[in-house]
């Protein structure tokens, strides 16, 4: 049996969808953001197809907001000439706030490295940070979701941030 | 009642026969060509059923590879939920085989990949590059967008701004001849165009390049922002106000460039709305 956002699974080579971030194997931050509903955790870009207000979960402003929230508030960042791919994942609680995370590590060439743990580490920190999250609304409901940011560095500077 | 439970026993063990990990390595092997195929058609119906990143779908997946690990079409599809979902590697590794197995019919879908999830414009180019070589006869239209269309905002997002403009105006041209009228031109060709020409600091061009996309679409809130930025800066207030209010009725009613999963380049929120009516004093 499957159940959509759950990682219960008869396929022994998938025991979760992609993308789900079983508890386990989490990075957990603040133990008292939980999410609401265990058994129902989607993507932050799910709709429903049916109802007209449903609203994808996103950060309010979007990457544009973040690159700039980043600018203003971490004048100090030193990201020490690194180049890659940072991305973090996590879960959007229906609450907005966000718990569970995971950290991925690539080059600009897609495949898998080791970031400079302090570069790792500031800019975990500044995610975990973020608050201005918003749920995915989705059939009347805001519901619990997997979200991801991926910092896109070059020589020490942040190109972009996706999706 | 003994006859009816050997009746479901016998209906069990018939499920479980059909069931693709009780048929061995060697019995797969030994299929004809007739029955692997038909035998994917079968998986991809029910894969088509199923919600894409399930371990259902991914298993299905892993199944017709088996099957025929030259499936140009598994490897993408095993790819995608890996792409918007933010793991990088994976994608990239199971795209690649997707590519080495069919390159013409799924590289310019990976240029799409590399531009919008990515903001990997040079790969992107390179990748519409070689769609164009291995399709000469025609124009490919990956996911459903004019691969010079695609080329010329990858170029714009590198900050090469003849060459963007260059094959804009192709797509522009080719739409022209081809489809019979500006109706059937994406206006945010006209968009990324007056935005090139504003990058260039030509400003009566870009209003032009504007003032086209409008007669496409006459609600863009962002042909009306970028239109008011550029009066603006040639100072002409009266005009550029009354674009940026356009430019906020449009944006309150939904219609402003957006795609689903990613962030477009330069996409507007309701922030820039805001500054642009407050430098104008209008807030």
């Amino acid at each position: 049996m499957v159940v959509l956002g759950v990682g219960l699974s008869l396929y022994p080579d998938y025991p979760y969808r992609i993308g789900f971030i079983p508890k386990h194997k989490a990075i957990l931050i603040n133990p008292d953001f939980k999410v609401c509903n265990k058994n129902y955790i989607i993507d932050y870009y799910n709709r429903s197809g049916r109802h007209t207000d449903d609203l994808p979960a996103a950060y309010i402003g979007g990457p544009k907001a973040i690159k700039k929230l980043i600018e203003k508030d971490y004048p100090n960042l030193d990201l020490k000439g690194e180049s890659g791919m940072l991305t973090i994942r996590f879960l959007i609680n229906c609450n907005a706030e966000i718990v569970r995370f995971e950290i991925l590590e690539n080059d600009l060439n897609y495949q898998k490295k080791k970031f400079d743990p302090e570069v790792k580490q500031q800019l975990f920190d500044i995610t975990k940070n973020l608050k201005n999250w918003r749920a995915n609304y989705l059939a009347g409901e805001y519901r619990d979701c997997a979200m991801y940011l991926t910092y896109k560095l070059k020589n020490g500077e942040i190109i972009a941030i996706l999706p | 009642m003994v006859r009816l439970s050997l009746f479901f026993l016998s209906l069990g063990l018939l499920f479980f026969s059909c069931n693709w990990n009780d048929i061995s390595p060697n019995e797969r092997a030994v299929f004809s060509l007739e029955e692997r195929d038909s035998l994917i058609k079968i998986k991809y119906k029910e894969f088509f059923k199923t919600h894409q990143e399930t371990p259902k779908a991914m298993t299905l997946l892993d199944e017709i590879l088996e099957l025929d690990s030259t499936n140009a079409e598994a490897w993408r599809e095993r790819s995608i939920p890996y792409l918007k979902r933010g793991y990088p590697h994976e994608w990239f590794k199971n795209y690649e085989y997707a590519i080495v197995y069919d390159a013409k019919e799924w590289i310019g879908w990976r240029g799409y990949n590399f531009l919008f999830f990515y903001k990997d414009f040079r790969r992107a180019i390179s990748d519409f590059n070689a769609t164009d070589t291995l399709t000469k006869d025609f124009i490919d239209f990956p996911q459903a967008m004019s691969v010079d269309f695609l080329r010329g905002i990858a170029y714009y997002g590198l900050e090469s701004y003849d060459t963007a403009l260059f094959y804009l105006q192709r797509y522009i041209d080719a739409e022209l001849k081809g489809s019979g009228g500006l109706a059937f031109i994406d206006q945010n060709a006209f968009l990324y165009k007056g935005r090139v020409h504003q990058k260039l600091n030509n400003h009566d061009s870009a209003i032009q390049a504007f003032d086209t996309g409008l007669k496409i679409f006459d609600q863009s809130c962002d042909l009306h922002f970028f239109k008011s930025q550029s009066l603006l800066e040639m100072e002409n207030i009266s005009k550029a106000k009354s674009e940026a209010l356009l430019a906020k009725k449009c944006f309150d009613l939904g219609y402003v460039h957006r795609r689903p999963y990613i962030e477009v380049i330069d996409q507007l929120y309701d922030y820039d709305v805001l500054e642009l009516l407050e430098s104008l004093k209008l807030d």
